[in-house]
């Protein structure tokens, strides 16, 4: 089904998007879409093209092939403007600006906001309940913190910005279970709260619990597109992977 | 409160760096006031080179970016100022200002396409404007006076009032240092300059958040190449003279220097490293023809033990706060 075809249009939908690294094809042409309030989740390997996926739609590398976002084409546009619309990623790695205290990271979440002092507050107030830990931390420099911590504050670094939709590449990365399922159960919130949730993942568990659909990427490929449910163990999606 | 007990509760406070580095400059500063002099002039120079390091930590420091360059703008204040003042009769302030707003015109001009170079391609297009202006200010000599330069500078001042005493130059040149490093703190802990920092660790990570790196990349450029015109001005004012030597790849050399000693990136850094790195040669001196080893060692000591700079030493003893989990 298409967007045309449906009532609403997609969050985002992505057609025939490429990438690729100098000579290198690490993303063929690949349709993906998530809807107003999905929790969409991308599996796969190593070097599936699941990173260069997100940085392609967020427009950080060059890439081929259309984006569309509440129905508009926004294939054009600069990583920088997409942001303002509220297309949000959390890099791999959490891309936190390690110098640079908690506050102040937040505070380059709601960059967009410019000005608007009321409404930092209260992204700050909301950022400060989901990570309560956070505002422990407000002075503290973000490389001093734990992995977890970390974490938490590159999510609500992502939420001060007012996401509409918030992709996230492999958050559980590094982190022990019990932390990555905390920072999982939270996004497992934020999406109920209406939040469309686009997670790359190879945690295939923890992702399957939150999310409504599945891509199964591989070789720079959608090798499947199935709901969460119908994945039942490692050994299917491993059938994917090496199809 | 006795001086002790201010010192003790500021010591608590600042940490012993900070606290003995305030006293030191303090003391040197009030050491060449009472002996006047050559050190007055040394000391001149550090606050000129001051606001020009000030200006490049902008671009070099809190944007990370690479420019060899900055001292055509240096020289664009220079000229600027040597021109409005000696041939059309301008007060120097004004004059200082028109030629602040050309090379920031300029900069505009040339940045705009030069920044969108990165890393080593972008070192080496600055590096390449400092040379053709260097080549400019010796080869159009009718309007710069090739290596002849300019001489009869006016000093500083409003109208019937001019700063012509050597301390009352070095008073007012510490004044305009002082509001300068006042901006630059200001800026980096404002909005604009946590984009610039933002850029300087991660350009995607900064894109990412909606902040648009080509224009604050160009900003930085611009604050830079204001600052440092303001220098190139000052040290016409202040010497009386600018030939193309003075804005020639010694200063280049020199502020990268200073820069670097003080502590890249950080407020107080540039001026600390421009009275430092001026200082130096002075302390030196009395080796004789082993200066230059004593002024390179000295350098290099300070790089291997200080890396961050001697502002740097603000934060030695101070424990990070750790996470968990």
């Amino acid at each position: 089904m298409t967007s045309a075809t449906r009532a609403m249009p997609s969050l985002i939908e992505v057609n025939g998007l490429s990438a690729s690294y100098g000579r290198v094809a690490a993303l063929k042409p690949v349709d993906l879409r998530v809807e107003e309030g999905e929790f969409v989740t991308i599996l796969g390997p190593n070097g599936a093209g699941k990173t260069t996926l997100l940085r392609a739609i967020s427009r950080l590398i060059a890439s081929n092939g259309q984006i569309r976002f509440k129905g508009s084409d926004i294939t054009a546009l600069p990583a920088h403007r997409l942001a303002k619309l509220g297309i949000i990623m959390v890099q791999e790695g959490r891309g936190l600006f390690g110098e640079m205290t908690v506050h102040e990271n937040l505070l380059l979440g709601a960059y967009g906001l410019g000005g608007d002092r009321a409404q930092v507050e209260r992204r700050f107030d909301e950022v400060f309940r989901l990570f309560p830990r956070l505002r422990e931390r407000s002075s503290q420099v973000a490389a001093s913190m734990s992995g977890g911590e970390q974490q938490m504050l590159a999510v609500g670094r992502a939420l001060m910005a007012g996401p509409k939709l918030l992709m996230l590449d492999e958050p559980s990365l590094g982190l022990a279970p019990k932390v990555a399922a905390g920072i999982l159960d939270t996004l497992g919130e934020l999406n109920r709260n209406g939040l469309g949730i686009l997670l790359v993942e190879q945690k295939a568990p923890l992702a399957l619990k939150l999310a409504r659909r599945v891509y199964v990427l591989a070789s720079g490929t959608v090798r499947a597109e199935l709901p969460a449910h119908e994945i039942s163990s490692h050994h299917d999606l491993a059938r994917y992977y090496f199809h | 409160m006795t001086l002790r007990a201010i010192i003790s509760t500021r010591l608590g406070r600042y940490g012993f760096f900070p606290v003995a580095g305030a006293i030191f400059i303090a003391l040197l500063f009030a050491f060449v006031f009472i002996k006047g002099g050559y050190l007055l002039t040394v000391m001149q120079l550090a606050m000129i080179y001051g606001v020009f390091c000030v200006g490049l930590n902008f671009f070099m420091g809190y944007t990370g970016q690479a420019s060899f360059g900055q001292n055509a703008f240096a020289a664009l204040g220079g000229y600027g100022t040597a021109i409005l003042c000696v041939q059309y009769g301008w007060e120097p302030i004004a004059a200082l200002i028109a030629s602040m707003a050309i090379a920031g015109v300029a900069s505009v001009v040339v940045g705009y396409p030069t920044l969108r170079l990165r890393g080593h391609y972008l070192a080496m297009a600055t590096f390449a404007l400092g040379l053709i202006t260097y080549d400019i200010s010796v080869q159009w000599q009718s309007v710069t006076q090739g290596y002849m330069g300019y001489s009869g500078i006016p000093p500083l001042g409003i109208g019937p009032f001019t700063v012509e005493d050597e301390r009352a130059k070095l008073v007012c040149l510490m004044v305009i240092l002082f509001i300068g490093v006042w901006i630059s703190g200001r800026l980096r802990n404002s909005r604009f300059g946590r984009a610039l920092r933002a850029i300087s660790t991660s350009e995607l990570g900064a894109a990412a958040l909606g902040i648009r790196i080509s224009r604050y990349k160009l900003a930085a450029f611009v604050i830079a190449a204001l600052y440092a015109s303001a220098a190139g001005s000052l040290f016409a004012h202040v010497v009386g003279f600018i030939s193309p030597e003075v804005f020639g790849l010694q200063m280049v050399v020199v502020t990268f220097t200073m820069l670097y000693v003080g502590g890249v990136g950080t407020v107080l850094g540039p001026a600390i490293g421009a009275i430092i790195a001026s200082l130096l040669p002075e302390i030196v001196r009395s080796t004789g023809r082993f200066q230059d080893i004593a002024y390179a060692l000295a350098l290099i000591l300070m790089l291997i033990y200080v890396p961050k700079g001697l502002s740097g030493l603000a934060n030695v003893g101070k424990k990070p706060a750790s996470g968990e989990g």
